[in-house]
């Protein structure tokens, strides 16, 4: 199965008038639950939320990996978006976020799909691999990227 | 050099992939042998035994409990995985170098129980306080509820008796509190033994609780009850042939005679004869002055909250009512308030020095202290009875002598402050308030000097887990 099979180009969001992270969850749950993929954003931002409590979803160089299991997501999912820096969501180097792939995985969920989005994860530990990200103009080439990932 | 890990967070999604893949890089870099186990949404990359027993050093990179049994005598890093995905090098090295390393058990031979005994008797007595819990807040608040169909609702030999009060009662102090001391020596019991020790520690509970010796009894009686389990079923060797039989039936035999006699004989006489002197005592002292009987009635409520020695003085307080001295029960009540209201003041104002654990149940005992249900403090006495007790004591003893140096009478021996407010209960009602403000701020600030603040990472371990 492909990497670029769990990332939907309509859940891909360029947007730099984004300024902080509620407004980038609220933009990316809205859009997921418009294309159907979540069936509530209201519940699927709670539980990210959760998530973000128990201690911030920053990694390194601007990029954060927003992600819950919820009962509000009806199919394993990647959103992705390009927003501003992010004074309110800083990544483990105290970097502001700007990248991020947002990973909605529902509450019961076959392994194939995890070991896609783990395999995801461990990508994002990649140097090139985030420089190419952060490079990508639009939605073809951050899915170019990663079909050229391939996956298993 | 030959590196081993384990990785595992919350969500097994994310944080357990990039913590292993930035370790495996870490260490590949520096050109040594490396294998990292994934606890994700599935354990992958599984470690085998022969890789444990030929690793130099294990490296966990873990946000949640995980089994450390299978590293018995290894030398361990324990960080999390944000610290991993961090600085993964920096790990590396000071995992070599054994700095902030620890060395786990060395003995192979029986790890479920040697884990346990690693884990000391602090977390025994938290697994404890965890299998009480719900007795106490449940139980305490539907107490409180009864009192407000009136203090006397729930004694059916009252003319104000009230059926809806009356069961309330039955349920929360008749059952839900008997059976407090029980659940907590059976969970300081199953912590220590596993599931063979719920029986011997239900035991020894039950007889605490009969025999007077309240919660520090049970406390004893589940320490008893789990290592004399432990013992009887993994230090005695028997053929394998009857090895069934022995665990079913001798082992729950042998331990729950011993413990129910070393209750019986050795814990409860004692207590009694304790709780006998007390009393003689306390008749001895008669009109004692005022100031130095609430110090002597604040520091014996709060000692051990419905153990031996409260119940000397409550008692006697009780019995003084009949002869018409109404003051020293206005000062036991005074002293049973302000445990629970103290603590949950101080989990407030001290919010390091408590577990999120302690912060959730600090507020049912603004309800609790404020109905006179001092049973709401057990727990936090449980958890650290050293530091919490004494200042529970000062506290108590602080208001009682207040209540008792300014002539406080209550004609009602219990309902806290629900009763305080019925016109002509209590005669000086300003100075009963003082005295409850002041013992719980003592109270609160007492905690506050003596406990310890929590460790950032068990802090955080509480809230991940």
């Amino acid at each position: 199965m492909q990497l670029s099979s769990v990332l939907d180009k309509q859940n891909i969001v360029f947007d730099l008038t984004i300024k902080t992270k509620e407004e980038l969850f609220n933009n990316l749950a809205l859009n997921l639950e418009n294309n159907g993929f979540i069936t509530s954003a209201r519940r699927f931002i709670k539980d990210l939320k959760k998530r973000e409590k128990e201690a911030s979803t920053g990694i390194e160089d601007g990029f954060g990996i927003p992600h819950a299991k919820s009962k509000a997501v009806v199919k394993p999912t990647i959103a992705f978006a390009h927003v501003d820096e992010l004074s309110d969501y800083l990544a483990l180097d105290e970097s502001r976020v700007e990248c991020v792939f947002m990973i909605a995985v529902p509450d019961q969920d076959n392994v194939t799909h995890l070991e896609l989005l783990s395999f995801l994860a461990r990508k994002l530990m990649d140097d090139q691999f985030k420089a190419s990200i952060k490079m990508a103009k639009d939605a073809e080439e951050i899915r170019s990227i990663l079909t050229s990932l391939g996956g298993e | 050099m030959k590196i081993i890990g384990v990785t595992a967070c919350p969500t097994g999604i994310a944080h357990t992939y990039m913590a292993a893949e930035k370790l495996q890089k870490a260490a590949e870099a520096e050109g040594y042998q490396v294998k990292i186990e994934t606890q994700g949404a599935k354990t992958e990359n599984v470690l085998t035994e022969q890789e444990i027993k030929e690793a130099d050093v294990v490296i966990l990179a873990v946000d949640k409990g995980i089994d450390l049994s299978r590293f018995a005598g290894k030398t361990i890093k324990k960080v999390s995985t944000s610290k991993a995905i961090k600085d993964p090098i920096t790990i590396l090295e000071e995992a070599i170098r054994g700095e902030g390393t620890f060395q786990s058990s060395k003995d192979t031979e029986e790890n479920s129980s040697v884990s346990s005994h690693k884990k000391g008797l602090y977390s025994h007595f938290m697994n404890g306080v965890n299998y009480m819990l719900p007795f106490v807040i449940a139980g305490g608040i539907l107490i409180a509820i009864s009192f407000a169909f009136g203090i006397e609702a729930s004694d059916p030999d009252s003319g104000k008796y009230n059926v809806i009060a009356g069961a309330l009662s039955q349920i929360g102090g008749g059952t839900a509190f008997a059976l407090m001391v029980p659940a907590l020596a059976a969970g300081i019991a199953s912590s220590i033994a596993g599931r063979a020790g719920f029986a011997p520690g239900l035991i020894a509970g039950t007889l605490a609780a009969a025999g007077g010796s309240g919660f520090l009894g049970g406390m004893i009686g589940g320490i008893l009850a789990g290592y004399v389990t432990d013992f009887t079923a993994t230090k005695i060797h028997v053929k394998q042939s009857i090895s069934a039989i022995f665990q079913l039936i001798v082992v729950p035999l042998i331990s729950i005679t011993i413990v129910g006699m070393a209750m019986v004989f050795l814990i409860d006489t004692p207590i009694s004869w304790v709780l006998n002197g007390l009393t003689e005592f306390l008749n001895g002292l008669g009109e004692t002055s005022g100031l130095m009987f609430g110090l002597l009635i604040g520091v014996m409520m709060a000692a051990d909250m419905g153990g031996p020695i409260n119940k000397a003085i409550s008692t006697f307080s009780i019995g003084l009512m009949s002869a018409g001295v109404n003051a020293p029960i206005a000062a036991c009540m005074m002293a049973g308030m302000t445990p629970p209201l103290g603590l949950a003041l101080a989990t407030v104002i001290f919010k390091n020095k408590f577990t999120l654990e302690e912060k959730t149940s600090g507020k049912s005992c603004w309800v609790l202290g404020a109905s006179y249900i001092t049973e709401g403090a057990i727990p936090f006495a449980v958890a650290d009875p050293i530091r919490v007790i004494p200042s529970l004591m000062v506290g108590s003893a602080v208001a009682a002598s207040i209540s008792m140096a300014a002539g406080v009478t209550s004609m009602a021996p219990h309902g806290g402050v629900w009763v305080m407010f019925i016109p002509n209960v209590i005669n000086n009602l300003p100075m009963y308030l003082l005295a409850l403000v002041v013992g719980t701020l003592v109270t609160a600030v007492m905690i506050g000097l003596l406990k310890k603040p929590i460790k950032q990472e068990a802090l955080t371990n509480t809230i991940i887990e």
